[in-house]
């Protein structure tokens, strides 16, 4: 028998001991005739409608390739990635030449989507490639952070300066071939050395461990061609430092400001009834929007727009200034506390954020004259229609908090925020 | 058991997957006592979305689902605090059972929801608030540390 088994039957021998009380319905009736009558909730269509405008309301931002940037930004540092595309491609073209340079196909259907102002996933599925491509754009340029497929996943690719360590699965029956590559000193890639290929059967798993001391990230490239000549491609890039995804400490949220642990530290004082004010996504809204502008403006908000069971936005308006849209997500389903990850302006835009050494700087396009503002940063003058930037003392690691305001005779007249990773 | 009509569909619906909810909340906790609250809570939960919720008997299982995580992360700040005693009602001891309890609650969740309940992958994402992929990864994960605690 194998783990499946022995966990199936487990499973079915176990749940045989729950036992049910004998006035189970007696209880719940007499909790439903405490609680006030019920109203009739929104239909589901007007959800669903909600979710597709959010759905148009993304993809009707601009295409950053496509756009003319008045004032790019030259970074000095770029964040850990796979494959560079040239300047001046958009999402969807920097996505497909990266898959052709790694499987020689032209990718087949894409669907390109924009997560928030620099960041975009280009899915790829049918003739011939199936993965889903992460992008990062950073001074104009799109970044391939990494590639995913559910067909031939990598789990916990590590690089500690001297071994890099993964393992990948596939999950279909076909030609597997798994390399890693190197960096020299001048940084250009050299190449990929092939660490396993063969033809391996449903759920095989290889274990990848590769000495390399001193480096300064290894990559990870795994692809696996089905029966039906489909290529399933994954790849990823590990450098010597925390990753920033699922290390502790990395901001995960703009307000709260806090990591992954501080979200869990206050789902658990929502669950007990303390923070029952998080479970409303218009209130998390609210508090964000009166924290940030912390007495420079009045604000209304509206009624919370739902995109997915996980993420959705809540419009609002200034009373002497712009509107735009709160954007809030939570990590779970009924009962998960919402935060928020992002506001929108009309009259505001961070076009890109980057690290330059000891600072955080953010590019911002404003559509009326002002002053921006950033606890931290110096104030800095904008005309309508102008690009400028504004920087911070830091240097962060993985998610970081921009929320910056445009200031008029002391009024908030706009207000726009993301969680950044530099 | 009076019942009013609006009552009726909740009652049909409590005759039906009351008794399978239970099981699969003490599946994902591990207590009796618990299962059936967390259970009873998710009826209550579904009564009140009654309007908008399209799939009532789905809706309480990802209430049960949620139920049973919000449990556990009550009991874990518990337990950091105060060590739990030893349970004199458990079973004959059970690895596997004693290791599924050990094991995160997506983890958990995700064996539990494919390997009892029979669901698909992307179901179980649905329910988890998670991609496919994830929901792979947490079994894959999962599995391992049972085969790790159970092999000699």
């Amino acid at each position: 028998m194998t783990i499946d088994d022995d966990v199936r039957t487990m499973l079915r021998h176990r749940a045989d001991a729950a036992q049910v009380s004998d006035d189970a319905w007696e209880r719940i009736a007499a909790r439903l005739d405490q609680r006030p009558p019920r109203h009739v909730g929104r239909a589901l269509a007007a959800v669903a409608a909600a979710a597709a405008a959010l759905v148009a309301g993304l993809l009707a931002w601009p295409d950053p390739g496509g756009q003319v940037v008045l004032r790019p930004a030259a970074p000095t540092t770029l964040p850990p990635h796979v494959w560079a595309a040239p300047v001046g491609r958009t999402l969807a073209e920097a996505a497909t030449g990266y898959v052709e340079l790694r499987t020689g196909l032209t990718g087949g259907r894409q669907e390109p989507v924009m997560t928030d102002r620099s960041h975009g996933t280009v899915r790829f599925t049918g003739d011939g490639v199936e993965t889903e491509v992460f992008l990062h754009r950073v001074g104009g340029r799109w970044l391939v952070l990494a590639a995913a497929s559910d067909l031939v996943p990598i789990f916990d690719p590590s690089y500690d300066g001297s071994t890099f360590a993964a393992s990948v699965v596939a999950e279909a029956a076909g030609q597997l071939t798994v390399s890693v590559r190197e960096k020299d000193e001048d940084g250009a890639s050299e190449g990929f050395t092939g660490v396993f290929g063969d033809v391996v059967g449903v759920r095989h798993e290889v274990t990848v461990r590769h000495e390399r001391r001193g480096e300064p990230g290894i990559g990870l490239l795994a692809r696996l061609m089905l029966d039906d000549g489909t290529v399933a491609l994954a790849e990823v890039w590990s450098e010597e430092r925390d990753d920033p995804a699922t290390s502790e400490g990395h901001l995960v949220a703009v307000w709260p400001a806090t990591d992954a642990e501080g979200i869990e530290s206050l789902q658990t004082l929502a669950d007990s009834g303390e923070r029952s004010d998080l479970l409303d996504p218009r209130a998390v809204a609210a508090s964000f929007l009166t924290e940030v502008l912390d007495g420079s403006a009045g604000f209304g908000v509206q009624d919370f727009q739902q995109g997915d069971a996980t993420s959705g936005e809540v419009p609002y308006a200034l009373a002497d200034g712009a509107d735009g849209t709160v954007l809030v997500r939570r990590s779970g389903g009924e009962g998960a506390i919402w935060y928020v990850v992002g506001a929108t302006s009309s009259s505001l835009e961070i076009v890109d954020v980057r690290r330059e050494e000891t600072h955080v700087v953010a590019d911002v396009r404003a559509s009326m004259d002002g002053t921006l503002q950033w606890t931290g940063a110096p104030p800095v003058g904008v005309r309508g229609g102008g690009i400028v930037s504004i920087g911070r003392p830091d240097t962060p690691v993985g998610g970081y908090p921009v929320v910056v305001r445009l200031v008029e005779d002391g009024t908030t007249r706009a207000v726009v925020a993301e969680l950044s990773r530099t | 058991m009076m019942t009013t009509v609006w009552e009726e569909p909740l009652v049909a619906l409590y005759r039906d997957r009351y008794e399978p909810m239970v099981r699969l909340a003490y599946l994902l906790t591990g207590d009796r006592a618990v299962a059936e609250e967390i259970v009873q809570d998710a009826f209550v939960n579904v009564h009140r979305a009654w309007a908008r919720a399209t799939n009532p008997p789905a809706y309480l299982r990802a209430a049960v689902v949620n139920g049973a995580r919000s449990w556990g992360r009550r009991r874990n700040l518990e337990l950091l605090r105060r060590p739990a005693p030893p349970d004199p009602s458990v079973l004959v001891a059970d690895e596997m059972w004693d290791a599924l309890q050990a094991l995160p609650h997506r983890q958990r969740a995700a064996i539990v929801l494919r390997f009892y309940e029979d669901l698909p992958d992307a179901r179980i994402a649905e329910l988890l608030g998670c991609r496919e992929a994830t929901v792979r990864t947490a079994i894959h994960r999962g599995l391992a540390q049972l085969r790790k605690e159970i092999e000699p």
